[in-house]
């Protein structure tokens, strides 16, 4: 266990989970916010105590990434736990040169051991995994695919030592002194870095969270044409679930936007239901999926991969499928 | 303006075996470049045509980067010269080490604009471009899926989860781009003959640190870092267990109550 964690995200309910995940591993959890005043008091409902680097929502987020190494440089803290959003990838780079730290990028698993930190990365997109154990500091960025100690039952953690409480919708919190952390007011003017806000607009590809939804369905090549992924999403909308794809759906012949794709640099889901149609189940896209309750798979190729990682499998061509998928499954 | 590109030669992981115990072998695997390396050379090799600059590729590496093939991919690809850190250690580095090799032969060589992929192919880290800039101290910018030439600064635009930046990026720099900005070429047979005649320096790293004291070398922070941690066997990721009931096309009806058992929906 170590003494003490910094956490840093970009929403609240980040920092829930941040913070659940840093007290299992370190005795003391402290929460930078980079926001206005409620967010920094909503976090500090979490039990942690947070240190609140004002920002109004309008200028470069990035230009506050200084002043949070600083307080996190301030804090002398083994572990810095960030939720892994793209833009705190650049701080997490920043974090390891300012504290000479390690960084574990996207880590399934990470422990406290007698001796520093353990923890496991994959490489090669999933195909294979590797664990490192380090006594430097360490700088993880946490992604959907990590399964903190209390996601994977793992009993010999005492977890009334922790001070962890888990709400009923799962979300833990980490009251860990009764009632609101303090928060400690870090005004600090922000420094120059070299990077001018010209202009931000929302992005016009239409943003989906494939992580809500309990049924996903993923069309990969087999799918055949984009008349079949309209199909599919048809089905998709009929049982209220989210259509998703592979790669190559979404960068190579583009018939649903890169949003929508799973697997390596593209979305990592845990859903109820996976239902794979046409997705040969390449390891580059099945990294994306493992985590689905059940997977049940749909390929007119009975050698496909993705039969060696499903529950149910039907050898089948979709194009005979399709037109009466969304009645068998309404 | 003079653009260094970065890239890394990582194995292919379709060629990878998986023995008993979840042991995998590496060795036999081809190497080839980096996936979203080509992005970011492609990127390069656009901006320096846009704007009148230079184009030099820069990769570190074990015995891998000394490939000469790939490194005729390489230079087939656009960029004008060839720039290797080659030093046996180099080639199971991490992300934290590669960059702060990198650092050092950017030092020395010089640079406008770093443009970085979005990550490695195997470890994916999307650390590299981060760390050299923190420890070049110039500006950064990921998630860069656009890239224009200014006067003494680079514009770029930024692909975030649900917003898109435009930001200027005062030079020198260093930009990581996302997957998908650009689409690498395919080279022709005069690129790829023009590749074998254009200039490759070879760097080991006690050339790096060469006229750099002691206490800031290169060779005494490995040494230093080499301690720290401990990396395990790379290993086939444990199989979730799936029950993995087949059916054929014929039977279509049964597969289908099963799902529909599974999603707690009745009987047709």
């Amino acid at each position: 266990m170590l003494t003490r964690a910094v956490v840093y995200g970009e929403s609240v309910p980040a920092y829930a989970a941040l913070c659940a995940s840093a007290s299992e591993l370190a005795g003391e959890v402290i929460a930078v916010v980079v926001g206005d005043a409620a967010a920094a008091a909503q976090v500090s409902e979490l039990g942690v105590d947070v240190r609140h680097v004002p920002y109004d929502g309008t200028g470069l987020l990035d230009e506050y990434w200084p002043v949070v190494a600083d307080v996190v440089a301030g804090e002398d803290a083994g572990l810095v736990l960030l939720s892994a959003t793209k833009r705190v990838r650049a701080l997490a780079g920043l974090l390891a040169v300012r504290l000479e730290a390690e960084v574990a990028s996207d880590p399934t698993t990470l422990e406290a051991t007698d001796n520093g930190l353990e923890y496991e990365l994959v490489r090669y997109g999933g195909a294979t995994v590797q664990k490192t154990s380090t006594t430097a500091s360490l700088v993880a960025v946490l992604g959907p695919e990590f399964r903190s100690l209390t996601s994977r039952g793992m009993e010999e953690v005492d977890v009334e030592s922790r001070s962890l409480r888990s709400k009923a919708d799962g979300v833990g919190s980490c009251v860990s002194k009764g009632g609101p952390g303090p928060v400690t007011l870090v005004d600090t003017a922000v420094p120059h870095i070299g990077i001018r806000l010209i202009s931000r607009a929302p992005k016009t590809e239409q943003s989906v969270d494939l992580n809500a939804a309990t049924v996903v369905i993923g069309v990969g090549r087999g799918i055949g044409s984009e008349e079949n992924v309209e199909v599919a999403a048809e089905v998709a909308k009929s049982i209220g679930a989210e259509l998703a794809c592979s790669r190559p759906i979404a960068e190579g012949v583009g018939w649903l936007p890169k949003s929508r794709y799973l697997g390596v640099s593209g979305a990592v889901i845990q859903p109820d239901l996976y239902l794979a149609l046409g997705i040969s189940g390449q390891v580059q896209h099945m990294v994306g999926v493992n985590g689905a309750q059940t997977i049940v798979a749909i390929n007119k190729d009975k050698g496909a991969p993705i039969f060696a990682h499903c529950d149910l499998g039907l050898v089948a061509d979709l194009s005979s499928i399709l037109p009466s998928l969304a009645d068998e499954l309404v | 303006m003079k653009i260094v590109a970065c890239y890394k030669i990582v194995r292919d992981e379709a060629d990878l075996v998986v023995g008993p115990h979840r042991t995998v072998t590496l060795d036999g695997c081809a190497l080839r470049i980096g996936d979203y390396d080509l992005t970011a050379i492609e990127a390069g090799v656009q901006l320096a045509a846009a704007s009148g600059g230079s184009v030099v590729a820069l990769t570190a590496g074990g015995e891998e980067v000394r490939d000469s093939k790939l490194r005729k991919g390489v230079l087939s690809r656009g960029p004008d010269m060839l720039a290797v850190v080659a030093e046996e250690s180099l080639g199971s580095a991490d992300a934290g080490t590669t960059a702060r090799v990198l650092a050092s032969a950017l030092g020395r060589e010089g640079f406008d604009l770093v443009v970085c992929g979005e990550g490695s192919s195997d470890r994916y880290a999307q650390q590299v471009g981060a760390q050299v800039a923190a420890r070049l101290g110039v500006p950064y910018v990921n998630a860069v899926s656009a890239v224009s030439a200014g006067s003494g600064v680079v514009v770029v635009q930024r692909t975030l989860e649900d917003e898109v930046e435009t930001l200027e990026v005062t030079l020198p720099a260093v930009i990581s781009m996302t997957s998908d900005a650009y689409t690498p070429r395919i080279p022709s047979m005069k690129d790829i003959l023009g590749a074998g005649k254009k200039p490759v320096v070879e760097w080991s790293l006690a050339d790096l640190d060469e006229a750099v004291p002691e206490s800031s070398s290169l060779r005494s922070w490995l040494a230093k870092a080499a301690g720290v941690s401990r990396v395990g066997p790379e290993r086939a990721p444990e199989a979730v267990p799936r029950a993995k009931v087949m059916y054929e096309a014929g039977q279509a009806g049964e597969f289908f109550s099963a799902v529909r058992q599974l999603m707690g929906k009745g009987a047709k």
